[in-house]
Formats: structure tokens, sequence, C-alpha cells
């Protein structure tokens, strides 16, 4: 491993000196330089028993002058005296200072012969060297790589590369443990900031990782189920002739690897017209929703919800097509009655789904020759078998999105839930997969929206 | 100061008193009207100069703690002076030249012994000049300017003023001004034929009338002189003050010759009653050219006072007081005093100030450095103690 005095010289050279310095802020006065905010610098430091490197992140810039005069009054006399000039000296006049957050630092253990990455809880000396790290540079990055390990981790997904001011350092790729998509994550900016670009990298990383995982199944393929309603994942910048999006992920795949992370789909739309392979219709069936998911995504009362429970447990995965044919009839059996008006709030909220208002769900009654058309049984086993699912709907209502967001992850809950709750999980996880299996049990009338190119394997 | 003093009516009186007097000796002060067509005829204007080439120019200064350490009957004095050459540019004005030699930082330590404390500042302006004190006499013309005759150097030496160690406005005044006129003497030596190297300050040879007594950075200016003639350097001192009667009304006579409300890039030499036959400044007043050197006065901005340059007469008037030598001399001033930094004023001497010139910071860690340097030698901290604080002074 890399000691202080091999990192220090692969960093040369000095690029400032640690002026001002408090565990929330440090000043750093440097000589005169094309700086800009974001960039990265370190700071060898040999306080304490062990040796380390502060990282530090600037935040803001300032130009300076050497000695004490006051800026204005330079700028000023610029503006106002005509033929003026700033002598060239030989000791640097013009200097930038420059402030940051320090983002951590690492340690050097002797017993493993590694540095260790730590929380920001110390401080360096006084008048510490400080050496900026260069994306020009790879030795620069590789000092950063082994620096941050601990922190950045060799596992898990590529969610980008450090940036170092605007550039990124091709040599330190950073991880996201594959556990913490089932963490809730927030990404928050202003427009423009990266929002898009950040969940674009990330859903090539899991593509990525998923592929890698493959050979060696030392690790959990993982799943993103993606609600996109502008629609630019699929083909990302292809249009205006940038990078594609997934489509051009997959492409790229052989046949065996779209076999394995690409089939049955990757691209779910609420239009009628697929563009290519691997895409669907996304399609729920009201046999899908249950009150409760209906609760999730509209305020109702105790009475409303208490009257679509009953209607639930009354006519089962019928009872929307029941509610909103008007067949419900408050004395055929023995259960509470409800006021007409609860029963007409309930009819409205449901309004969505009527047939004709909504492109989402399809009608559900065995009786009326109305088979169960839905692809949530293959969004389930897809995300059960590690997929990227980008959904568009750009053509799909605010409720018609919150309900499929809902209903899929109920379900998919409920079958986690199932998983853990069963005494020998192997066998329940493989009725799973055989979910889709049981989909043939219902009377259905072929939908063909979901196409497949010629070749591609069949389930 | 007591609040009130300063609300007192017989203080508010003598304030009355002193302002009249001072108001009396301006008009006493003001010159007839003849004289002030004197001054309107020798102001000459210089254009301003924005272009310039192969102009070599560098600046002095110095600075110091005038004494760092006192403790007991001893005194450390700490002395700084910096020297910068720079070369006309087309690019960025005006670029630096390297020299060898840095920002000098000198201490020196007086007691109340007499021997030591002779020796130790002897010694001091020997390490500050690069020369012995011998040299810098002998080499010197300052003994030709006093018109004593033949008096041998060790005369000269032994009779050079020593001040008291705890006389520290004469101390420092001295360690100063040697140290300046070092780094100016280190820059002629280093600067190309016809360079020019200014000082802050006058050429003023205090005692150059007495018989016996001298001071040392008398003896060194001259040396400075000296050294540039045979170099081919001109040596200037440039004061931002130029210590004449405020009555002259020099100004009123700049407008009145160059027709302008803000006059600026004007010059003029300074009359000397004994080669010119007249002088504005009064008989009793301050001699100005002093011994060995002529005056000018300059405007370089309208937004800088009227500044005051004395040149080394013999070289002046023997190779360059031509006009048109005159004229180059003042447009090279202006083209160096065009820095952002310190518009209307030459910019080396103020670079040289800015390297030289410690804050109230520097000096606070310079005398803890200086105390724990003793104390690092056996010395107790107590001896160290501030009086002034200590007994609520400071």
């Amino acid at each position: 491993m890399a000691t202080i005095e091999q990192i220090v010289r692969s960093l040369e050279p000095r690029f400032g000196v640690l002026a001002e310095s408090s565990t929330s802020q440090l000043t750093v006065v440097a000589g005169n330089g094309d700086v800009a905010i974001g960039d990265l610098f370190l700071l060898p430091c040999r306080r304490g028993l062990r040796p380390r490197f502060y990282v530090f992140r600037a935040t803001e810039y300032a130009n300076i002058l050497n000695r004490t005069i006051d800026m204005g009054d330079v700028a000023r006399n610029k503006l106002t005296m005509p033929d003026s000039y700033f002598a060239e000296d030989l000791a640097e006049e013009q200097l930038v200072e420059l402030r940051g957050m320090v983002l951590g630092y690492a340690e050097y253990d002797d017993s493993s012969d590694s540095w260790s990455f730590n929380r920001p809880r110390r401080l360096p000396q006084h008048l510490t060297d400080v050496y900026r790290v260069d994306p020009d540079h790879p030795e620069s990055g590789e000092a950063v790589r082994e620096l941050l390990r601990t922190q950045l981790g060799d596992r898990g997904l590529v969610v980008g590369h450090l940036l170092a001011g605007e550039r990124p350092l091709m040599s330190v790729p950073v991880r996201l443990p594959v556990q913490a998509l089932s963490h809730h994550i927030g990404v928050f900016g202003r427009t423009g900031c990266g929002k898009s670009n950040l969940i674009m990298v990330l859903l090539d990383g899991v593509l990525r990782h998923n592929r890698q995982i493959r050979s060696s199944y030392s690790e959990c393929k993982a799943s993103v189920f993606a609600i996109d309603p502008h629609d630019e994942f699929r083909t990302w910048h292809a249009g205006t002739g940038g990078a594609d999006g997934i489509r051009g992920i997959v492409a790229s795949y052989s046949e065996e690897e779209i076999a394995n992370h690409v089939s049955p789909f990757f691209y779910l739309t609420g239009r009628d017209a697929l563009d290519g392979p691997f895409e669907a219709r996304v399609r729920l069936s009201r046999a899908d929703v249950t009150p409760d998911d209906l609760a999730c995504i509209l305020d109702f009362s105790e009475q409303q919800i208490a009257f679509a429970r009953q209607l639930f447990s009354r006519y089962g995965e019928r009872w929307i097509g029941r509610l909103l044919a008007g067949e419900i009839n408050n004395d055929d059996e023995a259960g509470t009655e409800f006021l007409p008006g609860t029963i007409a709030a309930v009819e409205r909220r449901l309004g969505f789904m009527t047939h004709g208002n909504t492109r989402l769900v399809s009608r559900f009654d065995p009786d009326l020759g109305l088979g169960y058309e839905s692809i949530l049984p293959d969004i389930l086993c897809a995300l059960e078998c590690g997929r990227v699912l980008v959904v568009d709907t750009t053509l799909l209502g605010e409720l018609e999105q919150f309900l499929l967001n809902t209903v899929v992850a109920r379900a998919l809950f409920a079958l986690r839930r199932a998983l853990r709750l069963a005494d020998s999980p192997t066998p329940a996880r493989g009725d799973t997969r055989g979910l889709r299996r049981r989909r043939s049990e219902w009377p259905s009338r072929p939908t063909g929206s979901c196409r497949r190119p010629s070749g591609a394997s069949q389930r | 100061m007591r609040f009130d003093i300063h609300l007192r009516n017989s203080v508010r009186q003598r304030l009355s008193d002193l302002s009249s007097r001072m108001a009396e000796w301006e008009v006493r002060a003001t010159p007839p009207e003849d004289l002030f067509a004197r001054l309107v005829n020798v102001i000459q204007p210089f254009p301003h100069t924005t272009q310039c080439e192969d102009l070599v120019i560098g600046g002095v200064d110095g600075s110091g703690e005038f004494p760092v350490v006192a403790y007991g009957d001893s005194f450390v004095y700490t002395t700084l002076s910096a020297g910068a050459l720079y070369k006309s540019d087309p690019i960025h004005g005006l670029r630096e030249i390297p020299t060898s030699f840095g920002t000098t930082v000198e201490f020196t330590w007086l007691t109340g012994a007499e021997q030591q404390r002779k020796a130790a500042l002897l010694e001091t302006f020997g390490r500050l000049t690069g020369h012995s004190v011998d040299e810098v006499i002998e080499h010197s013309d300052y003994s030709a300017l006093r018109r004593a005759g033949r008096v041998s150097t060790e005369s000269v030496r032994n009779d050079l003023i020593i001040p008291p160690a705890h006389d520290a406005g004469n101390v420092g005044l001295q360690l100063r001004t040697t140290a300046e006129l070092a780094s100016a003497l280190r820059l002629i030596e280093e600067a190309p034929l016809g360079a020019i190297v200014l000082t802050d300050g006058t050429m003023t040879l205090p005692f150059v009338q007495r018989r016996r007594q001298s001071l040392f950075f008398e003896h060194l200016r001259r040396f400075c002189c000296v050294r540039a003639r045979e170099k081919g350097v001109i040596f200037g001192a440039l004061s931002k003050s130029h210590g004449l009667p405020s009555g002259l009304r020099i100004e009123e006579a700049a407008r009145d010759k160059l027709g302008r409300q803000d006059a600026e890039h004007w010059y003029m030499r300074m009359p000397d009653r004994e080669v010119d036959g007249w002088s504005p400044t009064p008989v009793d007043g301050p001699r100005v050219p002093p011994a060995g050197a002529i005056t000018y006065l300059v405007r370089l901005h309208r937004n800088t006072p009227i500044m005051r340059l004395d040149l080394d007469a013999h070289y002046w008037l023997e190779a360059y007081s031509t006009p048109a030598n005159e004229q180059r001399l003042f447009q090279h001033l202006d083209y160096a005093g065009h820095d952002q930094r310190c518009f209307g004023y030459p910019y080396p001497i103020k670079a040289a100030h800015d390297r030289a010139s410690l804050s109230t910071q520097e000096r606070v860690a310079l005398r803890k450095q200086v105390i724990d340097a003793a104390v690092g030698a056996g010395m107790k901290r107590t001896l160290f103690r501030d009086a002034a604080q200590a007994t609520g002074h400071a």
C-alpha cells in the first residue's frame, strides 16, 4: 500500500497552504490558477499517531492579492486610469483563496497496511500543504481511489465517477451497495443539475451489475421499476444525436444476455403502437386492485373504505366491475347497510377506472367473457429475476401512475413477505416464479401487447 | 486621555491661538509676486508616458521593530529592508528582474555598555551593507562634501554617532536608513547601465555641516552615489512630501503654467541659492537641495501629491542635466507610476515597501519568536515581561 510520502509525490506540485480551519470550513491560500468550484484537494497530515490525508472539496473561490491592498482600489484604478497596468512580480502577487468542506480523512492502518476513510471529526495541522487532485494526472486519481477505497467500495452498482471540479476521475468509480436500492433514495435538485442523468447512470449501473454477477453469482441481481413520466430513459439523447438510452444498451446484448437480463421486456408504455423489441403495453386488470390500493392514492372516509372492503369481500376480484356496473344491492345479503351518498362517493372515486376513461386498467368479469388482462404477473416475475423496467407514463393520468406504482409495490412486498414467512423459502420462490404460469388459469383473450422479436427466447 | 479634555475652555483657547499662529505663518510664507513668476517660469511639463522601452528601474524600502524586545538595560532591534528591480514590458507594464538577494532581516542587540553597543551597531552596519564600516567611509565622498580637510578613517569611525540603546527613535532611524541604503547599494551593483534606483526619502545629510560627528548612513548614502556614478546608474531618493513651506503656492504656479485646473505631469528643479542666485525657500528654512544633491519637485498624477526627487548632483550635473534627459527621466518615473496598485507613484518602491513592511500581527509574532529563542537558550521568560502591559500602560 502506498505511503504518505509516495502519495504526496504523486500529487505534486503543491497547490496551496492551509490558512484558517475549523471542522466546518477550511480556508486555503493558493497561487493564481484556473480553478473551479467542486475541485478536490488532499491535505497530508501527521497530527496524531498515524499518517492521514484529509479530503476536502472547494465550495467557494476568491481572487486576492498577496499584500494588504484593497482590491476595490486596484479595480477603480484599472477602470479610471488610462493605460494603467499590473506589473508582474517574481513573487506571486495575485493569489486565490478558496473555502470548502472537509469530506473526511483517510488514516493509515499499520496492522492492515491500508487506508481507512473516516468522518470529518478531526482537523489537519496548521499551515498544512494542500494538493489538488488533477483529473489529467492518472496518479492523483489512483491516490484518491486508494484513500477512499473503504468509502467508495469495490462492489455494487457503479453510479458514476468521483467528480474533481468539472471533470470526473475515471479511475475512481463510485459504487452503491445493491442493498441500498431497497432503501429510500431521494434525488433532489434544480432544473438542469443532473437528476435524470443520475437516474440514467443508476439504470445503466444496474444493467452492468446484473451482467457482471451472472458469471460469479456472488451477489444478488438488482431490479428497478422506473416510472418515466417524460419517456426519456428508453432513447435518452439518441433523438438529438447523443447517447442512446436503455434501448441502445440492450441492443448491444447477446441473445443469451437478452434472455437472462432483458426478456420479456425492458420498456412498458401506455401507447398501443410499440416501436421495438422487448417493449410491451402496460396494463393492469381491475382484478389486481384492492380497496387498500385505492386508499393509498385517494382520500376515502372511514365509511367509504369500509364499503369498498365489504364489496371486495363479497365480490372478490370482480368488486370494481360490480360497483361501476351499478349492480350493488344493499339488501341482497346480510351486511352493513351503507348510505347512498357513501356508495356514490366510492363510485365517483373509482370513476377514473371506468371503461373508456383509462388506458391502464382493463375490465374483469369472467362471467361476461372479460378475462384477466394484466401485465402485473410479468412485471413481478421480471423484477424477481433482476430486470430494469422503464415505464413510459406519458399517456397515463396521475391517478393511473400512482395506482400502477402502488399495485406493483404492494404485490411485490406481499410476495416478499410470503417468502420470509415460508418454512422453506426456496420452493416458495419457485412458486413466485411460476406466478405467470397461473395466469393461464384465467380465461383470457389474446392481447398481443408484448411484442417479441423473432429469435428472442420464449418463456 | 480623559474624555472631557477636548471640551475644556482652556484647551479650546490654546487650540484657537495655535491655529491663528499657523494661519499667520501661511500669510508670511507667501512669496512675493516676482518669486511666484519665477516659480511659474521653472515649471516644465512632460507628456503622459504609456510606452517605454528598455527602462530598468528599482526601488528599495525598509522597516523594522525598534525595539522588538526590551529587558533590563538591553534592547533587541529588528530591521528589514527589501529591493526590487523591474524592466519595462509591453504586456505587464513592468516585469520584475531576478536579483541575487531577497528581503534583508537583521537583529541587533544593544546593551547599556558603550563598547558593546558601538561594536554591535557597527557589526550590524557591516552585515547590512556587505562592506566593512571602514570601507564605506573610505570610498564615500562624504568627507569631500564636508570640506573638513583630510580626516583619517579611524577618526571618522570613532566619531560616528552611536545613540544609547534605549534611544529607540535614533537607533531605529539609523538602522532603517542603513538597511534601505544597503539594499539600494546591492541593487546598484546588479542594475544595468542607465538603470534608475530609487529609495524612499531624501538625500539629506544632517551632519554634513559639522566638523567631526557624522552618521554612518550619511557616508553610506554618498557611497551609493559613488558606486552609482561608477556603474552609470541613476541613484535618487523620492519623497512623497516635498517638505517645503506650504505658502509657496507651487500648485497654483503649476496651474498658471499649464493652464489646467488639474495640473499634473510637470516638474521643476529647485533653484539653489548658491548656484542659481535665488531660492523659493527662506534663508532660515530647510536646506533644499541638500549638500551634494539636486532637488526636483514633480507631480506625476493629479491624485498624488507633489513629490520631491533628490539626485546626486555630481553625476547629474556632469552627465545628465540636459532638458532632454530631464524629460526622459520624468517620463520614466511617470511610466513606472502607472501600476494599478499605486497609480501616480513609482511601483518598484511600493513593491519594496510591501515586502519589507511588518503587520501588527507579524510584529507580535516576531517578538514571541525572539523571546522563545532566548528562553530556549536558557534565559528566564520573566525577564521579558512587558512592563507597560503589566502596569496597565499598554
